[in-house]
């Protein structure tokens, strides 16, 4: 390579990333010309320069509302940790700090293992948990921390904890989670027919289904399908198979409820068809709806429900809370009050008006409409001083500040 | 246990020089940048205290510009949503320390690089859903897509998968400097590094990936794809 063909590769370089003045791409020409190799080389950047002209995928709206809504919640909680300052430490200092760290860490396997809080709760090694998990158990409840997560179990209540995974498989039982959003590495929760990611909330999962109480949290099917998310006041509940599940497949959930789905629900490949409804049918429909909101499509999805508003009250309330949804992605949020509102007054009584009363409050507070916010959280705590979003509602209901005087 | 943070190049403390300014680089978070701020007073005001309205107003001024950064930084990625909620989770945690020297944009921009630099270093890159690729990227179709904006997804599927095997800290500087067109300066100040030194992982990158592109001969009809109807 001679220094011509030096200053051409940075030329070339600089080129490719917009830097070159138009006599520095002259230059670059006329050498281009005269040699083959760096000719080879400038070429061999075309997919870089092809990169920089593309315009990348951005995130769906109702991807950018879910981030918006889940940046803000953050905003008002504490840090999970202040952000440490090394200074004068400097790269050594912190590597020998690691390193110290990593000695600890070995020689002692089991100290950031689980740790229990209070109740009823037992931890184990082995039963088939593998040489990584530990399984805990609760006959009674109890509240247990594993790794930077804060659970409660409920009775009878069995999983396998995996710190180096930052994974709960759930055994049996219920268990409510509450966890800090973690870059790239997701707390996971696994059940035999689908697995809960979490971005950063606090949820209650048990073998039938998943309830999010603030944050939002991805499921995906057993198989690693991606079901949709489950935002704050939302459920989901795993669809009774329509076939009879193999001797080896886990009961199906006693009870399965209607309730928000966020997206299309297959379950298991093992337990059940992906369709156990007529494609053309109004479940079709709503499962299109559906599939249409997490693709952040919401006209389609009003488009899909909207003759379902006058079909059975099951069928129907399911179509209102995707039609409210549905604004909730585009951002509007005035009109999606409107459409939980309607979701109350029609089908009251049931467990999506629980939840769309509780999603109004929870609206209001967060566009900063503290006085809504306060009337509507005092209202779901009169219509359901006992509810699922109860103690949410009430540490909301505390947080509110008074009124500007 | 350290912070994620603290495992950010921060801890290197340089000098970095040139084009009228002089500051050190550390905690992206607390860095000041030589840009005027010329910022909307009582929206940085509001976001310093914390008010909702504010940081919802700073959130809608720059969501898009963050998930394009590091969705350039990254590739196509099921984790985005959860990099841009990082990236804003920190920033608003952060705002106490915002001395205002600097734009909220060069700011943010900061925060976000160290949060894909982050991912890119814990190496936990997932592969994208299938729901979430449409049936024109699948990398099998050996001739490339007809029109211009399927042909140009592939590619950047294309490269990204070959960046993967380019340390991350030579990538970021590498894709900073050719793809998001930053000065060197730039590059140094948004990485956390010196100017030599992110010279030198722009042009170390330039050669792994010039032997990685070599061995992939059938990238150059889907670049050619790309730019027939640009």
């Amino acid at each position: 390579m001679t220094p011509s063909c030096t200053r051409a590769s940075r030329l070339s370089l600089a080129s490719v990333g917009g830097h070159a003045s138009e006599a520095e791409r002259l230059e670059l020409e006329a050498h281009l010309a005269t040699c083959a190799r760096c000719s080879a080389a400038h070429a061999e950047l075309a997919p870089v320069r092809a990169l920089r002209a593309a315009e990348p995928d951005g995130l769906s709206s109702s991807a950018r509302e879910r981030v918006r809504r889940a940046a803000l919640a953050g905003a008002t909680r504490a840090p999970a940790s202040a952000p440490r300052r090394w200074g004068p430490v400097g790269v050594g200092g912190a590597l020998a700090l690691a390193s110290i760290a990593a000695l600890l860490f070995l020689g002692r396997p089991a100290a950031d293992g689980p740790r229990v809080v209070s109740g009823d709760v037992a931890i184990a090694r082995g039963s088939g948990a593998g040489p990584e998990g530990v399984v805990v158990t609760s006959a009674r409840g109890g509240e247990v921390r594993l790794g930077d997560a804060e659970t409660a179990l409920a009775r009878e209540t069995s999983l396998v904890w995996r710190r180096d995974a930052r994974s709960v498989e759930l055994r049996a039982g219920s268990v409510t989670i509450d966890v800090e959003h973690r870059a790239g590495q997701h707390f996971q929760v696994r059940t035999p027919r689908f697995l809960v990611e979490v971005i950063g909330t606090r949820f209650t999962v048990d073998l039938a289904g998943v309830r999010t109480e603030r944050g939002t949290v991805r499921v995906f099917a057993a198989d690693g399908t991606p079901l949709g998310y489950v935002a704050a006041g939302q459920s989901w509940t795993l669809p009774a198979p329509a076939a009879p599940a193999p001797a080896e497949a886990p009961p199906a959930p006693a009870a399965v409820t209607p309730r928000p789905v966020p997206a299309a629900a297959p379950s298991s490949p093992v337990a059940a068809p992906a369709r156990t409804f007529a494609d053309d049918g109004p479940s079709a429909r709503l499962g299109q709806a559906r599939r249409a909101l997490a693709r952040g499509n919401a006209g389609e999805a009003r488009r899909l429900v909207e003759p379902i508003f006058h079909l059975g009250r099951e069928l129907a309330v399911e179509a209102r809370v995707i039609y409210a949804e549905s604004f909730l992605t585009e951002g509007r949020y005035t009109d999606a009050v409107d459409g939980y509102e309607t979701v109350v007054r029609d089908f009251p009584r049931t467990a999506q008006a629980e939840s769309a009363l509780y999603a109004v409050a929870q609206l209001e507070s967060e566009h900063g409409r503290q006085a809504e916010a306060r009337a509507g959280l005092a209202r779901y705590l009169a219509h359901y001083p006992h509810g699922r979003f109860a103690r949410e509602a009430n540490d909301r209901l505390t947080g509110l500040t008074a009124p500007a005087q | 246990m350290l912070s994620p943070l603290s495992l950010f190049p921060a801890a290197t403390f340089n000098r970095i020089r040139g084009f009228g300014y002089d500051h050190e680089v550390g905690d992206p978070r607390d860095l000041t940048s030589p840009a005027p701020a010329g910022e909307d007073p009582a929206l940085l005001a509001g976001c310093r205290a914390q008010d909702p309205a504010a940081l919802d107003a700073f959130f809608r001024a720059h969501a898009r510009y963050v998930e394009r950064v590091i969705a350039r930084l990254t590739g196509p990625t099921p984790d985005l949503e959860d990099l841009v909620q990082t990236t804003f989770i920190q920033a608003f945690q952060s705002f106490a320390r915002f001395r205002g020297e600097a734009s909220l944009k060069t700011w943010v921009t900061r925060i976000a690089v160290h949060v894909a630099l982050h991912q890119l270093r814990a190496g936990v890159r997932r592969a994208l859903p299938l729901e979430l690729v449409p049936e024109s990227h699948e990398p099998e179709d050996p001739a490339p897509p007809a029109d211009q904006e399927a042909a140009s997804r592939q590619l950047a599927r294309r490269l990204h998968a070959l960046l993967d095997k380019i340390a991350p800290k030579k990538r970021v500087a590498f894709l900073l400097y050719t793809v998001d067109e930053r000065s060197i300066e730039e590059v140094a100040a948004l990485t956390g590094s010196s100017k030599a030194a992110a010279k030198s992982r722009i042009w170390f990158a330039r050669r792994e990936l010039l032997a990685m592109v070599k061995a992939q001969p059938d990238l150059g009809p889907l670049v050619a794809a790309t730019e027939r109807a640009s």
